[in-house]
């Protein structure tokens, strides 16, 4: 049959479920999609597969209040009964927010994101901020880091790169968070533990307490 | 106790979504609410564990009872081990992440012998003594079953009582007999459910020679012998609202089991004493379980499995009816165990048209003398034709399994898997083969269960042999490891020692090449003054008293006529 519609499906990701993975919790959604018998379209050819995309890896661990699937579908569908009927078909942790009906020819949302914001909370792992000392020097911290002109980092494959230009913003918030807001180039996106290891002056194993929401998507 | 909390625990493990419990079709009862919990333990990891048909079976007749609830717990990975160590943080359940120790039962699945060092950890880690003696009324039962309860002597010193045979109906008398007398006076009353065994109530007694003298009975009204159960697949409970992974598992898919039990009766092989009698589950029973458990899972793929599934009376209808209604949903069916021959093959192509996935085949033997003698009748004709006909049909890749060490093998039936696999080569260039060698082991209830095991040496020798010499990728089972399976699956109960001085100097998963330490073992069979050699490399006589004699798996097809073919 064919493609008639495309539609977003936005929805957060809490709680023990942040502990899969992008490639599973994609799986997870197509059986979702299965149970609650939405007329998904899928792909021609030998193996045909669901048609959609979904918005860019979430780390391990991390939570999300801004996640999105772009779905192809061959049937129109009632919007408020397929978020209902979506959501008693995911398992706790999986929450849809909205669904939207989107243009069928264009460009895919991951093409458009300008900047990713998310909120990082650092209260089991720097103290309790509402103490104003500590909280002053955190902001310190991020006042200095964000005038400098170059912040290099070793990627994986062991070059050192310049991250400064990613950074747009950092906030430090009374409730213990800091609030990132990391620039997307080229469709890649750079991963906010990075920036917060650079920030704090820590090994990646330090930050194990450290709690990160994906908030938001920026788009162009 | 208090319940444990993830975010404590998940940022330093690999593969954390091992340990959420949250899982779509996971039950979560109230603890209060019920008089007996019951913790279904697989004793290695998460992937193969989820995998299992039999603990999803009992899991859902545990919970579907008002009176109970079942939750799960698998082998913990190594670095979760460290930490639970390291904090004193005791083994939960997944649902309800409750410590081992709160649980009236605990049920472990035996399904290989060299999972057993798991069990004794996954006891410690639940801060439960390991002997049965050393553990009173507070601590909970801990039953198993599966197929290595067909020979559990060397289990019989840590585990209280075993069940023989299949599980689904035993599994509501025994919760029902705990509700009635509960802790450790259940197992009296236990002993006398039929096809349960309590070893606590026999006494073994050795002969100057190390062979077993006679078994006593400690107590009146205990059975002298056990005899396994057998369930009526058409009645009884199969799981329609399956448990489905958040992460990737073995079998991902839906498991529909369409037959227990195996037509034929391979001599080498004990699932036809273990899962026997074949039976069936009818096509009408087996589509009404297809639509709900599809419909309970958004699963995409139905596994029909079985031991033989083209041997299913009605297997063609049952394929044409699951592509008719599902196909249109993308919708594809692997089978398992296929039989090299015509039939099967056009099975397998029919099942392709959706997915492409893998030919497996198990010859067993290269020759046709041998075959002949281990029950696996095909000639080298058929086999021949039936892989050219695979190729025909667009199969580039097939694999196959062969044995080695089998009786009355000689260096003749070893080239003639060579032989065999250089022919087909010859035929076609372009077909691959996987191939897979692995030692055979003589097991309880089967005709080979007098036979030594051959000597590690000629199984190495042969081995490395066949990798040199085949046009293939050749996977060998490591044969140490088998030597190991051949010592526990015809131990007796003086192995307990060894299997615990195992585990304590750090043995754990021994069926993964990546854990496995042989030398540790041999180094424990050596201070527990044992000699593995007494189970594996000697023959015993027709008469002798077995370990496993007292437990009934159905006679046991000897000996006479088959022995009379081998040359011992």
């Amino acid at each position: 049959m064919d493609t008639i519609e495309r539609i977003k499906i936005e929805y957060s990701k809490k709680g023990p479920i942040r502990y899969i993975g992008h490639l599973d919790l994609m799986h997870t959604l197509f059986r979702a999609l299965k149970r609650a018998e939405l007329p998904v379209s899928y792909t021609q050819g030998f193996n045909p597969r669901i048609k959609c995309s979904f918005s860019p890896a979430l780390p391990l661990g991390f939570e999300s209040e801004a996640e999105y699937m772009e779905l192809y579908l061959e049937k129109k569908i009632d919007i408020t009964s397929s978020i209902d009927n979506l959501q008693k078909n995911l398992p706790e942790g999986l929450t849809v927010h909205n669904i939207d009906r989107l243009s069928l020819f264009g460009k895919s949302m991951n093409a458009k994101i300008r900047a990713v914001a998310y909120r990082v909370n650092l209260s089991r792992f720097y103290g309790n901020l509402s103490d104003s000392a500590k909280r002053e020097d955190l902001e310190e911290k991020a006042r200095i880091f964000l005038d400098r002109d170059e912040i290099s980092i070793v990627d994986k494959k062991g070059k050192r790169v310049n991250v400064r230009p990613l950074i747009l913003d950092i906030q430090v918030e009374r409730n213990g968070s800091i609030r990132l807001l990391l620039k997307t180039m080229r469709g890649l996106n750079i991963n906010p533990r990075i920036i917060v290891r650079a920030l704090l002056g820590v090994k990646d194993e330090e930050l194990a307490f450290v709690e990160f929401t994906r908030e938001k998507f920026l788009f162009y | 106790m208090k319940k444990i909390f993830l975010d404590e625990i998940l940022p330093f493990v690999s593969k954390p979504g091992r340990y959420l419990g949250n899982e779509w079709n996971a039950v979560h009862k109230d603890w209060e609410s019920v008089q007996v919990k019951v913790a279904l333990c697989y004793p290695d990891v998460y992937e193969l564990g989820m995998s299992n048909l039999g603990l999803q079976i009992l899991y859902s007749i545990i919970n579907q009872r008002e009176d109970s609830l079942a939750e799960r717990v698998y082998a913990p990975g190594l670095d979760m081990e460290e930490i639970l160590r390291k904090r004193g943080i005791p083994l939960f359940s997944l649902e309800s992440r409750r410590p081992l120790g709160d649980f009236d039962i605990i049920g472990f699945t035996l399904q290989h012998e060299l999972s057993y060092t798991n069990i004794l950890n996954i006891l410690n880690l639940g801060g439960i003594p390991l002997r049965s003696r050393d553990r009173d009324g507070n601590f909970p039962l801990i039953i198993a079953g599966g197929p290595c309860a067909s020979n559990p002597e060397p289990l019989a010193d840590f585990v209280d009582a075993f069940v023989l045979g299949d599980g689904e109906d035993v599994i509501g008398e025994i919760v029902d007999t705990y509700r009635e007398y509960r802790g450790k006076g259940a197992l009296k009353a236990l002993a006398k459910v039929p096809g349960v065994y309590v070893p606590s109530f026999y006494e073994v007694n050795y002969g100057e020679d190390g062979t077993i003298e006679r078994l006593n009975i400690k107590e009146d009204g205990i059975p002298e012998n056990i005899e396994k159960r057998v369930a009526d697949l058409e009645l009884s409970c199969y799981p329609l609202a399956p448990l489905v992974p958040l992460i990737d598992i073995s079998q991902n898919r839906l498991n529909l089991e369409i037959q227990r039990g195996c037509p034929h009766s391979c001599y080498f092989c004990q699932s036809h004493a273990v899962y026997g009698p074949c039976r069936v589950r009818s096509k009408e029973r087996l589509l009404e379980i297809a639509e709900a458990s599809l419909i309970s899972t958004g699963y995409d793929e139905i596994s029909l499995t079985s031991l033989s599934s083209t041997d299913y009376p009605e297997i063609e209808g049952l394929i044409s009816e699951l592509l008719a209604r599902y196909e249109k949903n993308h919708t594809s069916i692997s089978l398992p165990s296929l039989r090299p021959d015509g039939f099967s093959l056009e099975l397998a192509v029919r099942v392709q048209k959706v997915r492409k996935t893998g030919l497996t085949f198990a010859p067993e033997a290269g020759s046709e003398r041998l075959r002949r003698l281990i029950g696996k009748e095909i000639s080298d004709e058929d086999f021949i034709s039936t892989i050219s006909q695979a190729y025909n049909a667009g199969w580039r890749l097939v694999k196959l399994y062969f044995m080695i060490g089998l009786p009355t093998e000689k260096e003749e039936d070893i080239e003639a898997i060579i032989g065999l696999v250089k022919e087909l080569k010859i035929r076609h260039k372009n077909l691959n083969f996987n191939i897979t060698i692995a030692p055979f082991v003589p097991k309880p209830h089967t005709p080979f269960q007098w036979l030594p095991m051959e000597k590690l040496t000629e199984l190495r020798r042969k081995k490395d042999h066949l990798s040199r010499r085949l046009p293939a990728h050749v996977k060998g089972h490591n044969v140490e490891a088998s030597f190991l399976e051949a010592v526990f699956s015809r131990g007796d109960r003086r192995l307990a020692e060894v299997l615990e001085k195992a585990w304590e100097m750090g043995c754990r998963f021994d069926q993964w090449k990546e854990h496995f330490r042989f030398n540790i073992w041999m180094e424990s069979f050596s201070q527990c003054a044992t000699d593995p050699d007494f189970y594996v490399y000697r023959k015993r006589d027709s008469e002798e008293l077995l370990p496993w004699s007292h437990l009934i798996y159905g006679p046991v097809r000897n000996s006479a006529t088959i022995s009379s073919k081998l040359d011992f």
